[in-house]
């Protein structure tokens, strides 16, 4: 039997509640470079992000992303970071429990995935339902990036089995996609002078080069917002690849993908290994640069 | 910078100091080197940028000059009261940019009210000497290809022909200057 689980990981916060707004303003868990990113005005203008989540289950989480401590859906937690990342995107949301398909908007399409489908390895293949059949599809075909959660067993590799003898189908299906990037999670922003470290929790990239082509990392700063789990580095990437597609607007979702991917940093996290890190840390100010310049 | 000084070495005092009522004369009144419109160019140098591939870009060899715009004003005495202010800039250019050459006209008209006051009136214009920034020729690779693109934003999230706005394109700060002075001694 195949099980939902939500690659969240919960920590112990304050009890609050508020509204969800989306802040202009660089936040101390984010990237240096976001703010450098959004210096001239552009935020994910003309993107859709589309948070594919739990909006409505009675799984409600604390966590503090722009000062203040709430209690929300984990749905609610990504799409909000998503769009603290990218404000000007328009957000949208698509309950997973529904299991309906997932509709594009017109325009440039993000889809983020901080979830996986587990079930026991060795099936050799899944019914897919229509939601997740969509998704598939449409990372294949390049015509939405989905950025996808590794997920939050370390020493599993996307794809594999993790130590309790499951696999992330989900994960496994985006295998080779064009525009399907797989997120794990670094303790830590790193930069080349303070290294960060793979997150304990993060799934890796494994020893399969097609992944490791596919597979990106970002820091998850859980120390700052009580919010751990690749489930909250998934979304950062979704907001990188909303900031990118603004400035190329002619850009479809497999180059901004491949952008994102090959522009990733090697020199700011400790130990570089592509079985580890994949390409890298994501870096959206080197994807925003040119390759050369005269 | 050499900054404004007269023939005399003083600051400019006006027609008083110079005119003589029995010749018609010519002073050096102003010398300048680095013009405001040079001095905000200089102020790009110390910018820089990464490439998608890390290699640091200085803006540094973009905005150089060999030679920083030099600017010098004379008056020639037209009789006791009217003087003619003329003078020009050299211009300036760097590999990402240009300060044109420039021409100042202008005249000094003073009046006195009695032995120890008066009041003047002077009124100059520069013609050129606009600055206009150079583009660059950049390389986006496969998602955007080789674009067109103001050198300076090209790393920002401004899209490619965005940045062309603000491509520096501005006219000298002195293209019209007029002041009204009164001076009394005591």
């Amino acid at each position: 039997m195949k099980t939902v689980r939500i690659t969240f990981t919960l920590a112990a916060a304050l009890l609050a509640t508020g509204q969800v707004l989306a802040q202009p303003a660089v936040q101390s868990w984010m990237s240096q470079e976001v703010g450098a990113a959004w210096s001239q005005g552009y935020q994910g203008l003309g993107v859709t992000i589309k948070s594919v989540d739990d909006f409505q289950s009675n799984d409600l989480s604390y966590g503090k992303f722009n000062g203040k401590n709430r209690l929300l859906h984990h749905g609610q937690w990504t799409r909000l970071q998503a769009n603290l990342i990218a404000p000007q995107a328009t957000m949208r949301s698509h309950d997973f429990m529904k299991d309906t398909k997932v509709s594009l908007a017109t325009g440039f399409n993000v889809l983020n995935l901080s979830y996986g489908i587990m079930d026991r390895a060795g099936k050799s293949a899944i019914q897919w339902s229509r939601q997740e059949s969509s998704i598939i599809d449409y990372a294949f075909k390049g015509q939405a990036v989905v950025s996808k959660a590794a997920g939050n067993e370390f020493g599993a590799a996307v794809g594999q089995p993790d130590k309790y003898g499951e696999v992330d189908y989900l994960n496994k299906s985006l295998i080779g996609a064009k525009s399907a990037i797989f997120v794990g999670a670094l303790d830590n922003n790193g930069s080349p002078s303070a290294l960060a470290t793979m997150a304990k929790y993060s799934n890796v990239a494994g020893s399969s080069t097609t992944v490791q082509n596919q597979f990106l990392v970002v820091g998850v700063e859980g120390h700052k917002t009580g919010l751990y789990g690749t489930s909250f580095a998934a979304p950062i990437v979704s907001g990188y690849a909303a900031i990118l597609s603004s400035k190329f607007s002619k850009a479809d979702p497999s180059q901004i993908t491949n952008q994102l991917l090959v522009t990733a940093r090697k020199d700011t996290v400790s130990k570089y290994d592509p079985a580890i890190h994949g390409r890298g840390e994501a870096s959206i100010t080197r994807a925003l640069a040119p390759a050369a310049i005269q | 910078m050499v900054g404004l000084v007269n023939a005399h070495g003083l600051p400019d005092q006006g027609l008083k100091g110079f005119v003589s009522p029995s010749a018609q004369t010519t002073h050096l009144i102003g010398v300048q080197q680095s013009s405001a419109l040079s001095r905000e160019v200089s102020g790009l140098r110390s910018q820089q940028f990464n490439l998608s591939n890390g290699e640091l870009v200085r803006f540094s060899h973009w905005y150089k000059t060999d030679w920083p715009e030099l600017q010098m004003t004379w008056l020639t005495q037209i009789n006791p009261q009217l003087g003619l202010i003329w003078g020009g800039g050299t211009g300036e250019r760097g590999p990402k940019y240009r300060i044109a050459t420039s021409l100042q006209l202008g005249f000094l008209f003073e009046q006195p009210l009695s032995n120890e006051s008066a009041w003047s009136l002077r009124a100059t214009t520069r013609l050129g000497g606009r600055l206009k920034e150079k583009t660059c020729l950049a390389d986006f690779g496969d998602i955007g290809g080789m674009q067109t693109v103001n050198c300076r934003l090209a790393a920002t999230n401004l899209s490619p022909e965005e940045t062309l706005k603000y491509l520096l394109n501005e006219a000298p700060r002195d293209r019209l200057m007029i002041s009204l002075r009164y001076v009394r001694n005591f």
